[in-house]
């Protein structure tokens, strides 16, 4: 492996350590759960924070516990956790974005506008998601989060055409990114046997 | 003439010290992977360089299986800058 500089050097090994699928597993389940609620149980639109919550624990925990055996521990320095800090912000930022624009769709079909089911509106929140995938792709240059836009987007399009409830979208689009990331983990656990921590 | 540090010089360590200098800590299985130099290699090396100095070894259980974990000190963060600062000049000389 050739490495131009040591920025391309950190910056390839934090790629690599975001390659066993985990964290798309994890968001595509949040984003399918987010839809489920929208979709037949949006009486209760609090539930939707309930799986994101106890995903980011697991998250920790089977990286601790799982991977850091098969791939190595790793403490990144102060500018990547910064770095990494933002990214996480902005992406609930974009998750809550999306999830009001939804209750306020739904607002609306119940109060009896036809604004929701006519226009772009419902198609918001998956499209709001696409482009953030876009930014992320861009500065992390992780190409997996351009094929997500790609979706994210699509499910938006195919939300306005077909005149559908914007559950749908996260739905479909959180079910691909979950398939995607199971599919790397599970290649990730078989080609990452435990090893000796030395 | 430009003092190269023979420490940092040797190919193996250079590796491994670029690869702990853009990390704040990383353990063996780390190294191992990034690397792919063998255990022995790997702790000879590391053993030259907490002689040196230059990186901080500490040894812990995860669970119950023991881990190390390697972290470069300023010593060896100041060296290793040097050593580039150095290189950097020998290859602007050499133009």
């Amino acid at each position: 492996m050739t490495h131009t500089s040591l920025e391309d050097l950190e910056s390839q090994a934090y790629q690599d350590s975001l390659s066993d699928g985990l964290t798309d597993l994890a968001i595509g389940l949040s984003l399918a759960w987010i839809g489920i609620i929208w979709l037949w149980i949006e009486s209760l639109p609090g539930l939707a924070g309930i799986l994101p919550a106890v995903l980011t624990w697991a998250v920790a925990y089977i990286r601790g516990h799982i991977l850091d055996a098969r791939v190595g521990y790793v403490r990144w320095r102060a500018p990547r956790l910064s770095w990494q800090g933002r990214r996480l912000v902005l992406l609930a930022g974009l998750v809550m974005a999306a999830f009001l624009l939804g209750n306020g769709v739904m607002y609306a079909l119940r109060q009896g506008e036809t604004l929701g089911t006519q226009g772009i509106v419902p198609a918001l929140p998956a499209f709001v998601l696409g482009v953030g995938a876009f930014v992320g792709a861009a500065k992390a240059r992780l190409r997996r989060l351009w094929g997500y836009g790609v979706v994210l987007v699509a499910a938006a399009v195919v939300t306005i055409v077909a005149e559908a409830n914007p559950g749908a979208s996260l739905l479909v689009s959180g079910a691909i990114m979950a398939s995607i990331g199971a599919g790397l983990l599970t290649r990730f656990l078989r080609t990452h046997p435990v090893r000796d921590l030395g | 003439m430009i003092d190269l540090n023979p420490v940092i010089h040797e190919s193996a360590r250079l590796v491994l010290v670029s690869n702990l200098y853009v990390v704040e800590k990383a353990d063996f299985v780390y190294l191992t992977n990034r690397t792919e130099f063998t255990s022995g290699k790997i702790s000879s090396h590391m053993a030259k360089l907490e002689a040196a100095g230059y990186v901080d070894i500490t040894k812990e259980f995860v669970g119950k299986r023991p881990r190390t974990t390697y972290k470069l000190t300023d010593t060896g963060r100041h060296a290793f800058e040097q050593y580039r600062a150095g290189i950097e000049g020998l290859l602007n000389a050499a133009e």
